[in-house]
């Protein structure tokens, strides 16, 4: 029997929150939505501009002639941090949308096309630890990888848990201010560059 | 082996969001290119027409210049503006055709290394260069001619966003190349 491989199944992690999620049933304009997230992916160093490269690794559409359409799209965005040789970022959102159809809204006496349905962001933060997998095959090192790994670079670990916690509410953050969300950070991400689903 | 394309570690972002000049900020940064005697070359330039708030750009530029027989500068500048609307505003009593949009535009650049290919052919020569790179010209690559691109970059990205007339209109590295 065939047997399927995981993306984590060689590696060691951590799990920064096991999920969360972000859900909106309402209006909104699709494609702002994605450009407001990609966007911001490029920007925070989480996937490159290049097109062909970023890391979008499935996007289904089904169209249904009543209920409205399902989307199902997935990011497996990674990032290194400063370079690190050790630690590496993995964020994985996976959009779900469902009842979408188009729609059409008023504001500021203009007429826009827009979207109503039900995103849905469920979003998996882990750090993943020699992610090259340098000190488990070396000969001498891996010997003392348990130990250095989990007591002598635990501040380090802490340090980087604290800077990827902050990342993942600061992406949550700029799709709860696309959405008109109550938002808890001391300044909303996205400097109002974006508009949000009301065009502002 | 010391890789012989050296990017920028970071783009340079700069946004802006209101009334400003499209044609003289295009006009400025293609100047710029061509007085520090870059190669200018535009390569996408993309138009479309999604929105009542306006029409979206997208324009990829790059452009190269020869630094001495070994290394070569390259600079990328990707603009991406939404919802243009163009609208006359009256400054200093004349009318003048501006602009308001939301402008994104990033910089970035690479130190292309060997570019006539001249350590090419056995690999002892390879080697050599690898040796070169990473023991002989160390610091002058990463202390030089890396530094040297990002500031000159810094100074196009100073220029634009002098011209936008943002609030941090100052540059504290004017001096340098």
């Amino acid at each position: 029997m065939a047997k399927v491989y995981n993306k984590y199944d060689n590696v060691d992690y951590f799990s920064i929150i096991e999920d969360t999620r972000i859900k909106h049933k309402d209006f909104f304009h699709m494609k702002n939505l994605y450009v407001v997230a990609h966007e911001w992916c490029i920007e925070e160093g989480w996937g490159p501009r290049k097109d062909w490269i970023f890391p979008e690794t499935f996007y289904m559409h089904r169209f249904t002639q009543e209920a409205g359409d399902e989307l199902w799209i997935w990011w497996r965005l990674e990032k290194i941090p400063q370079d690190n040789t050790f630690y590496k970022y993995v964020l994985d959102v996976d959009w779900h949308i469902i009842l979408l159809q188009s729609t059409e809204v008023m504001f500021n006496g203009m007429k826009f096309k827009a979207n109503t349905g039900e995103p849905e962001f469920k979003i998996y933060a882990k750090l993943v630890y020699d992610y090259d997998g340098v000190w488990k095959n070396h000969w001498f090192l891996k010997h003392f990888y348990t130990l250095f790994a989990k007591r002598i670079f635990l501040k380090d670990l802490y340090a980087h848990k604290r800077q990827f916690h902050h990342e993942l509410y600061r992406f949550k953050e700029a799709m709860k201010v696309y959405m008109k969300l109550k938002t808890y950070l001391p300044e909303p991400e996205g400097q109002k560059f974006y508009y949000n689903k009301e065009f502002n | 082996m010391v890789s012989l394309d050296r990017p920028m570690p970071f783009p340079m972002n700069l946004k802006y969001r209101g009334v400003w000049d499209y044609e003289g900020l295009y006009q400025l940064m293609v100047q710029w290119f061509e007085d520090q005697g870059y190669e200018f070359h535009e390569r996408v330039f993309k138009h479309k027409v999604p929105s009542p708030l306006g029409f979206e750009q997208e324009l990829g530029w790059y452009g190269w210049r020869k630094v001495n027989a070994y290394v070569k500068f390259w600079i990328y500048v990707y603009w991406h503006v939404w919802d243009i609307k163009e609208v006359e505003v009256v400054k200093d009593g004349k009318k003048k055709k501006m602009v308001q949009a939301r402008l994104f535009i990033e910089f970035s650049g690479k130190v292309e290394l060997d570019w006539q290919n001249m350590f090419t052919g056995s690999k002892f020569v390879v080697a050599i260069q690898d040796w070169m790179n990473k023991y002989v010209l160390h610091k002058t690559i990463t202390g030089g001619w890396e530094d040297e691109l990002y500031y000159r970059i810094h100074k196009l990205f100073y220029s634009c966003k002098e011209f936008l007339n943002m609030e941090t209109v100052h540059n504290a590295s004017a001096h340098r190349y």
